[in-house]
């Protein structure tokens, strides 16, 4: 087997072990900052699992169902190294029920109005154009008041 | 030093891909939910459709004052047994779900053990190797815990899967799952409604209020023409929707009985 081939292999393995840890350590982000903020004393965190790796620069929308007269928290977190998320609340109008941007907080407690599919707008801030843009895991936690 | 290092290198990884084949359910009878592949490995814009935990569906139907437990409607324990094919048990892990949350809505520890029990052997026997934790079963089994607690420990247990799923890229499997405990945690609800809009309002507005997680589950499956596991499920789909619509332009006994049929008709289906 030729040197180019080994590097290919070689480097092939690592991005798989580097994806899998990435993915693994998803999960304890949500149990530990997500739920954390999600209070779980207060809101009982739902089923879904809504985390995945990102890098600066991307974003991703969750599509979720609110039910009406339910009280929700909605917690976006990201890992260490990270930079702050922004995040947006919209309907499938794209009008805006929640902007971070504006609060500067990381969860948004609200009361739903109605029965209703929501898009939760994560972006992870683009990375300084001279520094190489970081990656890491975010998390969308939702939970529900009982 | 690379002559050497190169081997070891190759051999974990071999070991590694040897390892997630092992838990990637090769092992089940059929392996029509195996090859699945979404490549996250260069994400700039996702979109992740959220549609209802099981879990999370029981709560919002049956979370419920005037409603009660019975045995009777939930999928016999027994049945596990005869789920010899991926698609089966997938669809069955959720149909199970939604029966224990129902089951801990109402205080049945005994019911909720068992069939968590159940859901983590049949999820194994897919190669979903991280679910239900020993130590959750633990509690459940040596506490008693109230319902908020119940429902803490069940919805980690699905995120664990969940989780686990979507990392090894077994999406199709997850979707399974959705629809089981979607039509599962229905067909409990329109059971307890005996076929009528009038038995208990407050549940019947809770049915109808599903109607949103149905739209979403629609988009979820927009782009699976020609898959042959998935296609049945979305027919079933598009024709419990069909029946939402039926409902919101006219809400008479008949409909509503009409709808109470389909949805056992399909989740009976399932459950053979």
């Amino acid at each position: 087997m030729n040197l180019k081939v080994k590097h290919i292999i070689a480097t092939a393995l690592f991005a798989f072990i580097a994806l899998t840890s990435a993915n693994a350590q998803c999960i304890d982000l949500v149990k530990t900052k997500g739920f954390t903020y999600l209070d779980t004393s207060k809101y009982i965190p739902e089923a879904r699992f809504n985390a995945l790796p990102l890098r600066e620069g991307d974003n991703v929308d969750i599509y979720k169902s609110f039910f009406k007269g339910r009280t929700y928290r909605i917690v976006v977190v990201g890992a260490e190294n990270m930079p702050k998320l922004n995040f947006k609340v919209t309907n499938f109008q794209r009008q805006i029920l929640y902007d971070s941007n504006i609060t500067k907080e990381e969860s948004w407690d609200f009361v739903s109005d109605k029965n209703q599919n929501l898009i939760i707008s994560v972006e992870v801030p683009e990375a300084a154009k001279d520094k190489k843009p970081q990656s890491g895991c975010i998390a969308v936690v939702v939970g529900f008041s009982y | 030093m690379k002559i050497r290092l190169f081997p070891l290198i190759f051999l974990f990884g071999l070991a590694i891909w040897f390892m997630s084949s092992c838990n990637s359910g090769e092992n089940a009878n059929t392996d029509e939910l195996a090859g699945e592949t979404i490549d996250s490995s260069d994400i700039r814009e996702e979109i992740l459709i959220s549609m209802l935990a099981p879990s999370d569906m029981a709560v919002m139907l049956m979370d419920n004052p005037d409603l009660h437990f019975n045995k009777d409607i939930i999928n016999p324990s027994s049945n596990y047994k005869k789920y010899n094919t991926n698609s089966k048990i997938a669809l069955n892990i959720g149909v199970y779900t939604a029966d224990l949350s129902y089951a801990s809505l109402f205080d049945q520890e005994q019911i909720t053990y068992d069939y968590l029990d159940i859901v983590k052997g049949m999820s194994e026997e897919i190669g979903i190797t991280q679910s239900i934790e020993k130590r959750h079963l633990d509690m459940i089994k040596n506490n008693k815990l109230d319902k908020e607690h119940m429902m803490k420990i069940i919805n980690e247990s699905f995120m664990n899967t969940d989780a686990y799923l979507r990392e090894n890229n077994r999406q199709k499997v997850i979707t399974m799952i959705l629809i089981g405990g979607w039509v599962e945690a229905q067909y409990i609800a329109v059971s307890l409604t005996n076929d009528s809009p009038e038995t208990n309002p407050k549940l019947t507005e809770s049915i109808l209020a599903q109607k949103i997680s149905l739209e979403l589950m629609n988009k979820a499956l927009e782009n699976v023409k020609g898959d042959k596991t998935l296609m049945p499920l979305k027919n079933d789909i598009d024709k419990i929707y069909k029946l939402y619509l039926l409902l919101e332009d006219n809400m008479s006994d008949a409909n509503f009985k009409e709808f109470c049929n389909l949805i056992k008709q399909v989740r009976n289906s399932y459950i053979v």
